[in-house]
């Protein structure tokens, strides 16, 4: 089962995220982070242990201080010196057509999602990718 | 030709030896007693062309470099006399008085050199006298009156003959005299040369010539002639014998001489072929064998006729004889006049006469007439012919009617298509009068005066008049020819071509008619047109006098490029120059001073002949007026489009912020929603309610806020207050007094350079709180933030600033998203990120900016155009 990282300042999506994701058993692990940065500094620090980084990476776009935008940016740079491959997904309650367009810029961006994100959505993300 | 009667004289001369010489020193003429002397003493055979230098150098070296020295002096232009002798070194040599004259042509060139000898045989005796010794020398001497003088010049004693005491008129008691005695009688002017001779004499041994006056005891000043030979002994000069001949008689005839000479220099400046001179007392006193041949006289009978007769036989020959008579008797009351005048002998030959006076010095002394004779008209007449055969052919194929009038005479000589041209015949046109005749009388005055200014003028002509044939019907005849006139410069000949151009001026006539069609036309147009040749205005409508203010009148000849205002002259010359096609706007410049926009349309028309160019004026002041409108309705437009490019961009924003910042809380709303319907574990279900709650509240405080912004930008026309920044600052200052505390910040304020703002003091507080709230947020956390607010004028712009010490940003990062809802760059807590976005509201919505600029643990400082 893969691990999974939640990056969205909203404490009530990581709430019914994680409880959907460990409801339906779809991750061995769950990690937080409330802002890009925070999961940046995670990502460096763990970048050689291949057992500590996410399979999948869940982004939000509107995040106070580095948002999901700034992350891309700087995740392109990091990427290469990563031990583990990241998926990454958009998830945004975001319907503006220009962050959709912005989004689909970045190679690394495997998605687009809306929010609400039900339990399904999450399954079949987390199972099309595997 | 003046060479003409200067060799025709010099031939003729019996008594005096003349000859003339080119610039060459070849002959142009000589005497025959001058063929004769140069055959006697080189024996040399001359000829006409002969270079006499040339023969006398290879016959005499020492005389050609003589002569040569002489001749060159004379074509420099000086007139000299010199006593010369020519010869052989033993006595056999000849004296000659020569004169020395340089001859000009009319120009006043030196073409050559007349050398007027004066015969001075008795020189002869003076030659043997010296050479031998005897009673037969003694006789000769005394006939010829030459007084022999000796000087011994070791003991300086001088025996002087009875001729020279004669000469000196003394008695014997001076005949033996010292040298210095003798000096003493010359004339002081001729000391110095006299002296010189001498002593050149005997310093070379040789002989010397002299002219010199000299001043007797009995005061009467004589001309003397001498010579001196030095006598050697054993190599030594011992003595000095030579002559001296009064030649005082002599010099009275040698200005006698002169006088001929002058007559001579008369005739030839006269510059005509027979020459006659007449005193002042009507006597005969010189003519040529031309003048004779002219009147028919025979050499015979003009000598040994009286005067009076051969002048009135000569009047007899005249057709008005009346007329040369009353000519003759006006001249003589006017010795100083010229003349020069045409008449015509009874045999029908024509004369050119001329005459001039004839002066001495200054003195008229006669008066000297010149003919040109007939033969100069047979030669005209014979080219003529020649001339006429060659034009012929020319002149029948292009229709020209050429024609070769000779003035002295009146007559006409035609070319043969005047037959079929005209329709007259050679003698029905033979005579001027004949021909003006035929000239349309509304026309005759006109082309007379033409043609008499270029007769005058010796110059082309181009004339046009109506020609009546023989048929009787007017031609329009274009006559295009010259006058060649003679060395005085009268006109004497008239060669020139008659065409009939009737046609070209049917069409010209056809022409007019169509201008004044277009004049027509360009009157109604509603611009100014005018016609330019090099820059003057040949023609213009009335719409370019309604333009400029200048009358039709004054238009014409104006300089175009007057009617443009200075600095725009140059613009319009340089399009004129290059020929500019388009058209191009200047300003204008009207007769009373005031000026306008203008348009100027040149273009190149060939018309005439000639390239003109056709300018359209268009006074633009409107559409400049026009024109300006549209850029500031331009601007206007800008500046709206400005504003919905804002409008857009806020509602930009606002999709994100609705995207972002209601949908959010929303979609959280219905995730929790479905956990509250699943869950049966009651406990759980109040966490939801909560979260459901929170969420809620979240929607509706950003609801709150976005009302806020929108209200902000919705209402532009919010009241201005005129507010001091002093008193604002001071009650926001109060509002935050806690927090001030708190921080233990340190606040400067200086609002002098711009105390006060017309501003709404509801923004004007929420600029300042939350840019004060803002600094004390994110003060660095190892100082006390110390915050100063600054106003001033910047562009006229009343501008804040902020600054603080703060713990700064990195702008290269964050700088996009500063100014955007609910943004905040720090994990602190109270970071909403309403406040710079509201104020970004607030201050774009009055028009004015706020930018940052930011370090990294340095500080931040916000610029605020209010």
């Amino acid at each position: 089962m893969p691990t999974i990282a939640l990056v969205d300042d909203d404490s009530i999506f990581q709430f019914t995220a994680t409880r959907l994701i460990e409801s339906a058993k779809l991750a061995r692990k769950i990690l937080h982070f409330e802002n890009g940065g925070d999961a940046l500094q995670y990502l460096k620090e763990n970048s050689l242990n291949p057992e500590n980084l996410p399979d999948f990476l869940f982004l939000d776009i509107n995040m106070p201080f580095v948002d999901g935008w700034m992350f891309l940016e700087d995740f392109v740079k990091i990427k290469s010196g990563l031990a583990k491959e990241i998926k990454i997904y958009m998830v945004s309650s975001s319907i503006d057509p220009r962050d959709m367009n912005r989004a689909k810029g970045f190679v690394e961006v495997k998605d687009f999602v809306v929010k609400p994100v039900t339990m399904e959505m999450f399954a079949e993300l987390l199972k099309q990718i595997a | 030709m003046p060479n003409k009667f200067l060799s025709a004289a010099i031939e003729n001369s019996t008594g005096v030896i003349i000859f003339s010489l080119d610039r060459n020193y070849c002959y142009t003429s000589f005497s025959l007693s001058h063929q004769q002397t140069m055959k006697k003493i080189w024996g040399i055979d001359i000829g006409l062309g002969t270079n006499m230098l040339a023969i006398l150098k290879s016959a005499k070296p020492e005389d050609y470099a003589k002569a040569k020295a002489n001749f060159d002096r004379v074509l420099t232009g000086e007139h000299f006399t010199k006593i010369e002798e020519y010869g052989d070194e033993h006595f056999q040599r000849t004296v000659w008085e020569n004169r020395y004259d340089p001859v000009y042509d009319v120009a006043k060139n030196i073409i050559g050199l007349v050398v007027f000898v004066i015969d001075v045989s008795d020189r002869k005796f003076l030659i043997e006298s010296i050479k031998g010794t005897g009673e037969r020398f003694n006789l000769a001497v005394k006939a010829a009156k030459i007084g022999i003088w000796e000087w011994a010049i070791i003991t300086d004693k001088v025996f002087w003959s009875d001729e020279i005491l004669a000469i000196f008129d003394l008695d014997d008691s001076f005949r033996h005299l010292s040298f210095a005695k003798y000096i003493g009688f010359v004339h002081p002017d001729d000391v110095a040369e006299l002296n010189s001779n001498i002593t050149l004499a005997i310093e070379n041994n040789s002989q010397y010539f002299t002219q010199h006056r000299v001043i007797p005891p009995h005061g009467k000043i004589r001309w003397v002639e001498g010579m001196g030979k030095i006598i050697l002994e054993n190599g030594q000069p011992i003595k000095m014998v030579g002559t001296v001949i009064d030649i005082t008689e002599r010099k009275k005839l040698e200005s006698e001489n002169k006088e001929a000479y002058s007559l001579l220099q008369a005739a030839i400046e006269a510059t005509a072929d027979g020459i006659l001179v007449v005193d002042n007392d009507g006597k005969i006193s010189a003519y040529n064998n031309r003048f004779l041949s002219i009147y028919g006289f025979s050499e015979e009978e003009a000598h040994n006729q009286p005067d009076e007769i051969l002048l009135e036989k000569a009047m007899r020959k005249i057709t008005e004889p009346e007329k040369f008579f009353a000519k003759v008797q006006e001249l003589y009351a006017n010795p100083e006049a010229e003349s020069n005048d045409f008449i015509e002998l009874i045999n029908g030959t024509i004369l050119h006469r001329f005459s001039k006076p004839q002066r001495l010095g200054s003195k008229v002394v006669g008066r000297v007439w010149s003919f040109r004779d007939i033969t100069e008209q047979k030669r005209t007449e014979a080219e003529s012919t020649d001339w006429k055969k060659r034009y012929e052919l020319v002149s029948n194929s292009s229709g020209q009617v050429v024609y070769d009038y000779y003035l002295p005479s009146g007559k006409i000589i035609w070319s043969e298509n005047i037959l079929s041209e005209l329709g007259y015949t050679q003698e029905e046109l033979g005579t001027v009068n004949s021909w003006g005749d035929k000239i349309h009388p509304e026309d005759h005055e006109e082309a007379f005066a033409k043609l008499e200014k270029a007769e005058n003028e010796s110059a082309k002509y181009e004339v046009t008049y109506r020609f009546q044939t023989k048929a009787g019907n007017y031609l329009h005849m274009s006559d295009q020819g010259f006058f060649l006139s003679n060395n005085n410069g009268k006109a004497y000949r008239m060669l020139g071509a008659m065409r009939n151009v009737t046609q070209q001026r049917e069409a010209e006539i056809a022409l007019k008619e169509s201008d004044s069609r277009f004049r027509t036309l360009q009157e109604a147009s509603f611009g100014g047109i005018s016609l330019h040749y090099e820059g003057e205005i040949l023609d213009a409508n009335k719409g370019l006098s309604d333009i400029t203010g200048f009358s039709y009148k004054e238009l014409l000849g104006m300089n175009g490029v007057n009617l443009v205002a200075p600095e725009s002259r140059s613009i319009v010359r340089e399009k004129i120059n290059i020929g500019y096609e388009k058209p191009y706007d200047v300003i204008g410049l009207r007769k009373d001073g005031t000026r306008y926009n203008l348009e100027i349309h040149g273009r190149n028309l060939p018309y005439k002949g000639k390239v003109i160019r056709v300018t359209e004026f268009r006074d633009i002041t409107e559409r400049k007026q026009n024109e300006e409108k549209i850029i500031e309705q331009n601007n206007k437009l800008s500046l709206i489009a400005e504003d919905l490019k804002r409008k857009n961009e806020q509602l930009e924003e606002f999709t994100q912020i609705v995207s972002h910042n209601l949908r959010s809380p929303v979609s959280n709303i219905l995730s929790l929603l479905d956990f509250y319907e699943k869950s049966n574990d009651e406990a759980e279900k109040v966490t939801f309610m909560k979260m459901l709650k929170d969420s809620g509240a979240k929607i509706l405080t950003n609801l709150h806020e976005l009302n806020e912004v929108l209200k902000i930008k919705q209402d532009k026309d919010i009241a201005r207050q005129e507010l001091y920044f002093e008193s604002v600052f001071e009650s926001i200052r109060n509002l935050l007094g806690a927090k001030i505390t708190e921080a233990e910040a340190v606040i400067h304020t200086d609002f002098t350079n711009a105390p006060k703002v017309s501003y709404p003091n509801i923004y004007l507080e929420s600029i300042l709180v939350n840019l004060l709230t803002n600094a004390l947020k994110y003060a660095h956390p190892d100082r006390k933030p110390e915050i100063s607010f600054t106003t001033f004028i910047e562009k006229g712009h009343v501008t804040l600033k902020v600054a603080d010490n703060g713990s700064g940003i990195d702008l290269n990062r964050y700088g996009h998203q500063i100014f955007k809802l609910r943004k905040t760059f720090h994990k602190h807590p109270e970071s909403r990120g309403i406040g710079l976005f509201m104020i970004k509201s607030q201050i774009e919505a009055m028009g004015g900016d706020i930018s940052i600029s930011s370090e990294e643990n340095i500080g931040t400082t916000f610029i605020v155009k209010l």
